[in-house]
């Protein structure tokens, strides 16, 4: 018999509380984590209401499949694996990222620097929205979430190659992006 | 990550990761309402699935319950019947009267002078006592038998002689004076038991000889004993008795002895046995097991709203209708008409497999499964075709049916409807149930050669397992509402029914008997799920059926 027990965390609280079923620790895990999971979701979608569909999936697989979770990681990183691959299994239903005959063309990564300070989130979201969802789906994987390649294959269903060759597409359409929105900006000074 | 890919990492996806990292986007204000009624649908589909997999686990416990405990009565039943002697098995296939008692024997045999066969009796009724005694030894029982004829026949002395008819008196002795020798097979013989005066009128044919001659009397009365027992046959060899005498008396004794057996026969007729069985057999045995099945005519009582297009007909800026031209209003007309006419039962059946406990003499708990397929069917010329939108496509579809299925709810709202009158075809309407009834049974006895008759009532579970609506056009599609489709059906999933039947049965044997006579059964509900959503009030099923039964007697002895 333990005499002295550990204090439960609140995660541990929430854990265990949305592992009972009560809807009160369920909503206080949705309150907690809806924002950024928010932000992961419209990463990944085409649109917003894809987005929240993504989203209402995914933290209905949260609550069902809480108790399985087992705490080798914090739970913010469980809840957002869990909203990639539904994203991810999302995408595949509706067919938006089957690849048709696609050249394996990987292109160097530049040593140019970049300073998207001057980017608000909406503008990056936009951007990132914009690229065709194959491409999306493999920058917001290997860019942000930072899965390999080889990884990034398995989850999607392609080679390494096309996932390199997709990658160099979309940092190529970004990179195009941001020069478009600099000479923008650099025409807007000079006219002023 | 391979130091390879964190090399090919440039400063594009460093500021997006930093900058999409931990980014926050407010979601939708319902987002959360959303989930929350999706969760609670999600824990009421499991609650459902639950308390489904429990109701089935408890049934299926019940069957096994009720078939596990008639298989524990039936074997305990034939335990109890499996230790019976051979000695007591070979009595009972003696002659009828070896089931008397020893006691009553000799006073039958005691006022009928010297018969044959009542001293037979006596004998083969002191062999089977004596072999219940001693079942491995039954030579020494036939002794043992022919002393006890011995014994009886001291009847026939005369009083004086007869006060020594405590004592046994050996065959071989010549004279009855001196029989002093006790023998217990006289309490079985009852010979002492006889009052005064019904020994004084025990005689024998010989006894009117003189004295002299009564050994003798004895000793042809013993010799003929046996030879009677082996199938009366006359003994060759007579001693001390003229041949005209013996035939006489053999003659008279196998007369008086056919008389015997008629009149035993007739008054107590063959079926006495059986009857004797079927007495018995309630007595000793509760439980009981048997089918039933039998034809029945179904009502399924479904009502179809008597103004169904002017419903639907409506087309205003409050609740839009679906629209449809007035040939189609008045083919609707028709075709309800023609369900109300046309509509008749098909052929319907239950089985039944049941166990029944005798609570009383005469009451009796019935329980069981059983399977019903009610059928109805309607004569129709008339195919009704709804045009729909898919919500989110606003793809086009048709919905082809008849009048049945538009009627079962008023949740339909199909953008325009055509009703069109082709070839008359039949509907089916066809509702499989698993039946669970609980009820009592009340029987009673018509005469006395086995029948009996039988009123019972019964409180059953009934579980819709399909129900299915085909037709014989090609037209129109089958619908069929199971388990396994996942179609959402509009019959009731679990109806009562209260079961009320009377008959008449028949014992056939001692375990095994059948009973026929009708069978009613009246359904609690109606057969929709949501009798308020449908466009006409609904009404409750019945059947009116036949029930033929055939029923075994668990633990029945064996005679």
């Amino acid at each position: 018999m333990k005499l002295f027990t550990k204090p439960k965390s609140d995660e541990e609280k929430l854990i265990e509380g949305c592992i009972a079923g009560k809807r009160e620790m369920q909503r206080n895990l949705y309150d907690l984590y809806s924002k950024k999971m928010m932000a992961v979701c419209l990463r990944y979608a085409p649109t917003n209401f894809e987005a929240e569909d993504i989203m209402q999936e995914g933290f209905i697989k949260v609550f069902a499949n809480i108790q399985n979770f087992k705490r080798d990681c914090p739970l913010e990183f469980w809840v957002r694996r869990i909203m990639v691959n539904t994203a991810l299994k999302h995408l595949r239903q509706k067919s938006l990222l089957t690849v048709s005959h696609e050249t394996e063309e990987v292109a160097s990564i530049s040593s140019e620097t970049y300073n998207l300070t001057g980017y608000s989130m909406d503008e990056l979201m936009g951007m990132i929205q914009s690229l065709a969802p194959r491409y999306q789906m493999v920058f917001n994987l290997y860019a942000i979430e930072g899965y390999n390649h080889k990884e990034i294959g398995e989850m999607m269903g392609i080679s390494e190659g096309t996932s390199k060759s997709q990658y160099s597409r979309a940092r190529a359409i970004l990179q195009d992006m941001l020069a478009r929105q600099d000479h923008k900006f650099k025409e807007h000074v000079i006219s002023k | 990550m391979s130091s390879a890919n964190k090399q090919e990492r440039g400063s594009l996806e460093e500021q997006f990761r930093s900058r999409m990292q931990d980014a926050e986007v407010s979601p939708a204000p319902d987002l959360w309402s959303r989930i929350d009624h999706e969760l609670t649908v999600n824990e009421s589909r499991v609650y459902k699935e639950r308390f489904i997999m429990y109701r089935q686990l408890a049934a299926a416990c019940f069957v096994l319950f009720m078939l596990a405990g008639a298989l524990l009565y039936y074997q305990v039943g034939n335990q109890a019947t499996q230790p019976v002697a051979p000695a007591e098995q070979q009595m009972a296939t003696n002659s009828s009267s070896s089931s008397s008692t020893p006691a009553t024997a000799p006073v039958k045999a005691a006022p009928t002078p010297g018969t044959f066969s009542d001293q037979a009796q006596t004998g083969s009724a002191a062999a089977g006592t004596l072999a219940e005694a001693n079942t491995t030894d039954r030579s020494a029982a036939a002794d043992e038998s022919t002393n006890r004829l011995a014994a009886a026949t001291i009847g026939a002395v005369p009083a004086k002689n007869r006060a020594v008819a405590g004592s046994a008196i050996p065959v071989s002795q010549p004279d009855a004076g001196v029989q002093k020798e006790d023998l217990p097979a006289l309490a079985i013989t009852g010979g002492t038991d006889q009052p005064a005066d019904a020994q004084e009128q025990v005689q024998l044919p010989g006894s009117a000889e003189t004295e002299g001659n009564r050994p003798k009397e004895q000793s042809v009365v013993v010799r003929q004993r046996l030879p009677e027992e082996k199938g009366l046959l006359l003994p060759k060899n007579i001693e001390g008795l003229g041949e005209t005498q013996y035939k006489t008396l053999a003659a008279e004794s196998m007369l008086k002895k056919d008389e015997k057996q008629e009149a035993l026969q007739n008054s107590l007729g063959n079926s006495t046995k059986k009857e004797q069985a079927i007495a018995s057999a309630g007595s000793n045995s509760r439980w009981s097991v048997g089918m039933a099945s039998g034809p029945s005519y179904f009502n399924q009582n479904i009502g179809l709203p008597e103004q169904m297009m002017p419903a639907v007909m409506h087309n205003s800026f409050a609740a839009a209708g679906p629209t449809a031209d007035a040939f189609s209003a008045r083919n609707m007309e028709s075709a309800r008409e023609e369900y109300d006419d046309n509509t008749d039962a098909a052929f319907s059946y239950g089985m039944e497999v049941r166990a029944g406990f005798r609570l009383t003499k005469k009451l009796k708990l019935l329980s069981g499964l059983g399977f019903i397929q009610n059928s109805a069917r309607t004569k129709t010329s008339f195919i009704f075709r709804q045009f729909w939108f898919k919500p989110t496509t606003r793809e086009p579809y048709e919905l082809v049916s008849t009048i049945f299925m538009p009627s079962l709810t008023n949740g339909f709202s199909p953008d325009s409807i055509a009703v069109e009158q082709t070839n008359p075809f039949y509907v089916n309407y066809q509702y499989r149930q698993i039946t669970v009834p609980i009820g009592l049974q009340y029987e009673g006895k018509i005469g006395s050669r086995g029948w009996h008759w039988y009123a019972s009532g019964a409180l059953a579970a009934n579980f819709l397992t399909e129900s299915k609506i085909t037709t014989t056009s090609d037209k129109v599609p089958d619908f069929s509402y199971n388990n396994n489709n996942g179609e959402v059906s509009p019959f009731r999933k679990v109806q009562f029914s209260s079961n009320i039947g009377a008959g008449i049965g028949k014992q056939i044997t001692e375990s095994v008997s059948v009973v026929v006579g009708p069978e009613f059964r009246s359904y609690l509900s109606s057969m929709l799920a949501n009798p308020d959503q449908a466009l006409a009030p609904q009404g409750k099923p019945y059947s009116i059926g036949v029930n033929l039964g055939v029923q075994y007697l668990l633990g029945q002895e064996k005679k």
